[in-house]
């Protein structure tokens, strides 16, 4: 070991010390490498954690949550559930939960710019028999009477007697601040947006007399009541919706699953490139300092030492760059979560923005993966270094150098596309609750990726066949036409990062042509509207039947129809159930049929049973089909037909109003949708409708086509930032490895300059060599990027999302890409030339 | 007709006696019981409780005392009567000295209700309920989650009305009375289930149902009450009025019901209270006289807690009182019976806290 160490100091540390900048470029890799993952992992996490803090706050973790099979729950419903417990311990606490908006916070005009936050009734009273469990100081002690009004967190700011004006469905209301609900260590506290209230008091406030939206169950287990927990989980199942305290967090985790995946994925792409330059650059050091490695063989120095003082100098790189990556990843995150979170607001809902903190475990996964990307990649030039025999190493005269056999045999590359095409074909791995985990889909996309850079060579051989007179343009096309180890990896992290960003604006692009269609189908209305609240997927601010009907007296107005929305747990997860009037859908061909229904009138019942359309969605999530006959909330439902539906990707069901009504109890409005009459101008009544109805926002067509767009590209935001790193990470590797080349030529550049060869011409052939690199990185990039678009959009976004989009690839926009990364690789190249035709014939390293 | 108005004219002060201030009840002189809805609730008088205390015995010798108590507390606001249900649920472990209790608080409504028709009340998954059918009561509760009780109570000695004409003193003013009905002999079954083991129990209970509409009156700062059961068939019943001025209200007294079911009421004056030993709760800091000897007609009797800490803490209420089981001695030093003993007021100024206050 002492011989390791010896050569780690001696060697290693001397040449970092000698070539700093080309360390610091390294370590610089590894450490972007690993704090986007890692920023992506914090931010990720924040905004899931944003969805417990929004459902939880009152009590601690409850043991079960129930809910009724549809609608809500009554008084009679409480009563039996008590009933059927019998002696049990068991405290029930209803609950009734809205989403409110301050009426004060204006956004910036676009859906999701207003807060949203949330008002839960609770039984103040009640809440006393949970001492040590709830928050305290709501008011409800010594027999005496609540104060009326809402407790706020001190996180809000708001202070008592101070008076809140809330967006509460459709209407503006103000409520007094009754009390700040201290943060008592060791008591659930209140988070920030969590407005309390007493409940019968936000039963009123709600329009929601007897009505409970769930009770939250605290069963503990006990030596007395040693399965209290599931002897009540069971009894309640038999009668309600039941799902476990902590499904509520697990399902937000399930339901945004693929999300994450597809980003943490996408995070690793910066490793995936930063991998392959390290080993580059590695390679290259091993070719450095062959005539050491030489000597120290001669002396007795063992194979394995040299190999493990060469895994140990990679180990200490990756702990330097991760260490490095840990800070940046965690100022990273801070930027990244409020993309994320908005990102996981829109398509899932109610989340709310965290603070993306650091925690060990996180720090260290970072760190660990930074060293094992640095060792995984030093594996082999460690191992070549080990194994070369010293006279292979010794004098100038010795063989020239080009790396590892094995990464020069291109069909490698070629088989694991291959392997990819092949595994693109397998179906996805389903879970209980309707999760699915396309599996195969990215072993795919991380071999073709892979694949993809090894065989770009073959396009690197082909660009060198060039014909050239220039004495600058042979030398360039020279170094080609036999690549290193160092050209190929280099043009193998350009041909990588490429790839995935051609395949995901590929898919981006898919998705909005996709998106401008079902739009132009389905968006035929003069004008929406819907509560000023409404900011996300999971808003449930509603419209009352008297605000709809006041609408429908709007001068101008032809025609109303409503949507009514509530979700429903299916099979352990969450879906959406819609009531719309499939009159006016007809009427108005509302529908983007996947699966057209076979009779028009679709929403005719037979043999009794209730029709419904499914979306897409849907039917890939539950493995639904047209035709089937499911049971839901204790009714019969048969699927009629299959409509493409781009707003969630939970899966949504849509029943006649008729129905919908019948079986939750409710007429409330989700959106309304106005058709004017001929020659009215929707501006002018959507300025009346807002002036008239403050708890309403109202959309034209116009207006609320440009919104879905925004939301959508939105989604992306984070998504082509971690492409744009990519990129960087790329061209910048491909610096480093001309820099790397260059050095190793340092003699050749001597010599060439002693021939006549001016600064600027070995410059410009240096140039050109970069620009072969790029070319083949671009070229390759490009074309292994379409086929990834085509199984991001066919294959992992059908099978995550159950969307079915339409190919779609901007053509300028890959040009674009494809001559910017060529002409940022041929800058970066003709500067690493001119630094190298300045380096003094006696430089060693720098 | 002429008649008719001056009855009405004369009437009219005396219905407004009928009442407190804000319109509950006041206990009548001569009011008729009629059973089973007289067991039931009266939400027409301000407070009310129906207060279950035992003794029980499991076949390995472990001794338990019990106390089950249901309460209806009313008040008046924007107009409406609204009323809260308060309960406690206490086991003693005698052999081990733990001591188990809870207190809840509930509105009345879909998980607190007490019935007006008959005996049938609950708070949670507790319940206090006659069977008309077979004139038995059944009580389940649990204490947190440590303790169950599932226990089934038979009359074995008659309902007794304490009073002068069914209606029970507290105090000088009009409005400190109540009315106090009790089943002084209750004849008890069940099990008993403490961590993992289940213990199959017999002994006796006694049950005080009461209500009224102000029981303390202005000076009045707490009481002591017990109730005695003796092996010879006796019950004792005695409660002390306490005053701010450290003096025993002139309303206290002491009850023996004989071994026939009849009734005597003795004078505060004709009966002693001596203290025998007090206790120091660490919790609320209040100092409990929880040993002490009743003297009355030539007879002693010691009342000797089975644990010292039987203290309730009102952890909701804030108001801590100690509630105990007791062995009975005689002057011989016999045991001669079992008791409870309750002592209320100790920590701080009960009048302060049950009073009816200004609706905020």
């Amino acid at each position: 070991m002492s011989t390791v160490l010896l050569i780690l100091r001696r060697c290693a540390l001397r040449h970092w010390r000698l070539a700093f900048k080309q360390q610091l470029a390294l370590m610089l890799i590894l450490a972007l490498g690993s704090s986007v993952y890692l920023a992506v992992r914090l931010a990720s996490n924040a905004a899931l954690s944003g969805f417990e803090t929004f459902t939880d706050g009152v009590t601690r973790q409850p043991d079960w949550t129930v809910q009724a099979l549809a609608g809500s729950l009554h008084e009679a419903d409480l009563r039996s559930m008590r009933e059927l417990l019998g002696p049990r311990p068991v405290s029930l606490l209803p609950v009734v939960e809205e989403t409110v908006t301050p009426a004060l916070d204006k956004g910036n005009g676009e859906i999701g710019s207003r807060a949203t936050w949330r008002l839960l009734g609770v039984d103040f009273v009640a809440l006393l028999n949970l001492r040590g469990e709830a928050p305290a100081g709501l008011g409800a002690s010594n027999l005496q009477s609540v104060h009326a009004g809402v407790y706020v967190s001190p996180k809000l700011g708001t202070k008592a007697g101070e008076e809140l004006r809330l967006i509460v469905d459709d209407r503006v209301i103000t409520l007094k601040v009754a009390g700040v609900v201290p943060e008592v260590p060791g008591v659930p506290s209140l988070p920030a947006h969590l407005l309390l209230m007493d409940l019968p008091e936000a039963q009123t406030i709600l329009q929601r007399m007897d009505r409970i939206d769930r009770v939250e169950v605290l069963s503990q287990n006990s030596p007395t009541f040693p399965q209290l927990r599931e002897e009540t989980g069971a009894l309640l199942k038999s009668h309600w919706q039941v799902r476990g305290g902590s499904d509520r967090r697990q399902l937000a985790g399930t339901m945004t699953q693929a999300f994450r995946l597809n980003l943490t994925i996408l995070s690793l792409l910066a490793l995936l490139v930063g991998g392959y330059l390290i080993f580059q650059a590695l390679d290259g050091v091993v070719l450095r300092r062959r005539n050491e490695i030489g000597i120290l063989k001669s002396l007795g120095v063992t194979d394995r030492a040299i190999q493990i003082a060469f895994l140990l100098e990679a180990g200490l790189l990756g702990l330097c760059g991760g260490s490095f990556g840990v800070l940046l990843g965690w100022l990273g995150a801070q930027a990244a979560v409020g993309g994320v979170t908005k990102t996981m607001n829109a398509l899932y809902g109610a989340t709310s923005e965290q603070q993306a903190s650091l925690s060990v475990s996180e720090a260290s996964l970072a760190l660990s993966i930074s060293i094992l990307a640095s060792l995984i990649a030093a594996w082999w030039p460690a191992r070549m270094a080990a194994r070369t025999p010293p006279a292979h190493m010794l004098g100038h005269h010795a063989t020239p150098f080009e790396g590892g056999t094995v990464w020069r045999v291109e069909w490698i590359g070629w088989a694991m596309m291959l392997a990819a095409v092949l595994l693109a074909q397998l179906p996805v791995l389903r879970f209980e609750n309707g999760a699915r985990l396309p599996l195969a889909g990215y072993t795919a996309a991380l071999l073709w990726l892979m694949g993809a850079g090894l065989a770009a060579s073959t396009i690197l051989r082909l660009v060198a066949q060039k014909k050239a007179r220039s004495a600058v343009w042979r030398i360039a096309l020279s170094h080609l036409r036999r690549p290193t180890v160092r050209h190929r990896f280099a043009v193998a992290a350009l041909a990588s990062a490429v790839a995935m960003t051609t395949g995901m604006a590929v898919m981006v692009a898919s998705f909005d042509h996709t998106m401008r269609g079902w739009i132009d189908r389905t968006m035929k209305a003069d004008i929406y509207v819907s509560s000023a609240g409404a900011q996300s997927a999971s808003s449930t601010h509603a419209i009352t039947q008297k605000t709809v009907a006041e609408l429908g007296q709007e001068p101008g107005v032809e025609e109303l129809a409503f949507v009514q929305a509530r979700t429903l747990l299916w099979h352990g997860g969450e879906v959406l159930i819609l009531g719309t009037n499939p009159v006016f859908a007809h009427k108005h061909q509302l529908y983007a049929w996947v699966q057209a229904p076979q009779h028009e009138e679709w929403w005719q019942p037979e043999d009794g049973i209730t029709p419904a359309i499914m979306s897409e969605s849907w039917s890939e999530r539950f493995a639904t089909r047209v035709g089937d006959v499911i049971d839901l909330a204790g009714h019969k439902v048969r699927v009629v037909a299959m409509n493409a539906e781009y707003g969630n990707e939970r899966g949504s069901l849509t029943l006649p109003s008729s129905v919908f009504r019948e079986w939750f109890d409710t007429d409330e409005a989700w959106r309304v949708a106005l058709m004017l009459k001929p020659g009215v101008d929707p501006e002018t009544v959507r300025s009346h409708i807002e002036a008239s109805q403050p708890g309403l926002s109202v959309f034209t067509n116009a207006h609320l086509r440009r919104e879905a767009l925004r939301i959508f590209r939105q989604t992306f935001s984070v998504t082509h930032a971690l492409e744009v790193i990519g990129v960087i990470v790329a061209v910048v590797g491909l610096g480093l490895a001309l820099t790397s080349l260059l050095l190793e030529r340092r003699s050749v550049l001597t010599t060439l300059h002693s021939l006549g060869m001016t600064r600027r011409e070995i410059s410009k052939s240096a140039a050109l060599e970069g620009l072969g690199v790029a070319c083949a990185g671009a070229f390759t990039g490009i074309a292994a990027g379409l086929w990834l678009g085509w199984l991001l959009v066919y294959r992992i976004n059908k099978q995550c999302f159950g969307w079915t989009l339409q190919f779609h690839a901007v053509w300028w926009h890959l040009a674009v890409l494809g001559a910017a990364v060529v002409a940022t690789g041929m800058l970066v190249a003709a500067l690493v030339g001119r630094w190298a035709a300045l380096l003094p014939p006696e430089h060693q390293e720098e | 007709m002429k008649h008719t108005f001056l009855l009405l004219f004369l009437l009219i002060p005396s219905l407004y006696a009928q009442t407190t201030v804000d319109g509950f009840a006041l206990p009548q002189p001569g009011k008729v019981f009629v059973f089973p809805r007289d067991h039931g609730s009266h939400p027409e008088f301000r407070t009310e409780w129906w207060y279950v205390t035992g003794h029980l015995d499991a076949k390995d010798g472990h001794r338990f005392g019990f106390q089950v108590t249901f309460f209806r507390q009313a008040r008046r606001e924007d107009g409406k009567t609204l009323h809260l249900h308060l309960a406690h649920a206490a086991l003693l472990d005698a052999q081990t000295g733990r001591f188990f209790h809870e207190e809840r608080l509930n509105r009345a409504g879909w998980d607190a209700a007490s019935f007006e028709t008959t005996l049938a009340v609950h708070n949670g998954n507790w319940s206090l309920r006659l069977d008309e059918s077979t004139q038995r009561l059944h009580i389940a509760a649990t204490v947190k989650n440590e303790a169950l009780l599932q226990l089934e109570l038979e009359v074995i000695k008659p309902l007794v009305i304490f009073g002068t004409d069914g209606v029970s003193r507290k105090g000088a003013s009009e409005t400190a009375a109540s009315h106090y009905l009790t089943w002084p002999r209750l004849k008890t079954t069940g099990t008993v289930k403490l961590g993992p083991a289940e213990y199959t129990v017999t002994g006796e209970a006694w049950m005080d149902h009461e209500f009224s509409s102000s029981q303390l009156e202005e000076g009045q700062v707490g009481w002591d009450w017990a109730a005695v059961q003796l092996k010879d068939g006796r019950e004792i019943m005695v409660y002390r009025m306490r005053r701010k001025d450290g003096t025993l209200d002139a309303a206290s007294t002491l009850a023996v019901v004989e071994k026939n079911g009849n009734v005597r009421h003795l004078a505060s004056t004709a009966f002693t209270w001596e203290v025998l030993g007090t206790w120091k709760s660490p919790r609320s800091g209040a100092m409990y006289p929880n040993h002490v000897r009743l003297c009355f007609e030539n007879e002693s009797v010691e009342l000797k807690p089975l644990a010292s800490d039987q203290e309730q803490d009102g952890g909701i209420t804030r108001l801590p009182y100690w509630e105990g089981s007791c062995d009975v001695i005689d002057s011989h030093g016999q045991i001669t019976g079992r008791a409870f003993l309750e002592l209320a007021g100790y920590a701080g100024d009960l009048a302060g806290h049950l009073t009816p206050k200004a609706v905020k």
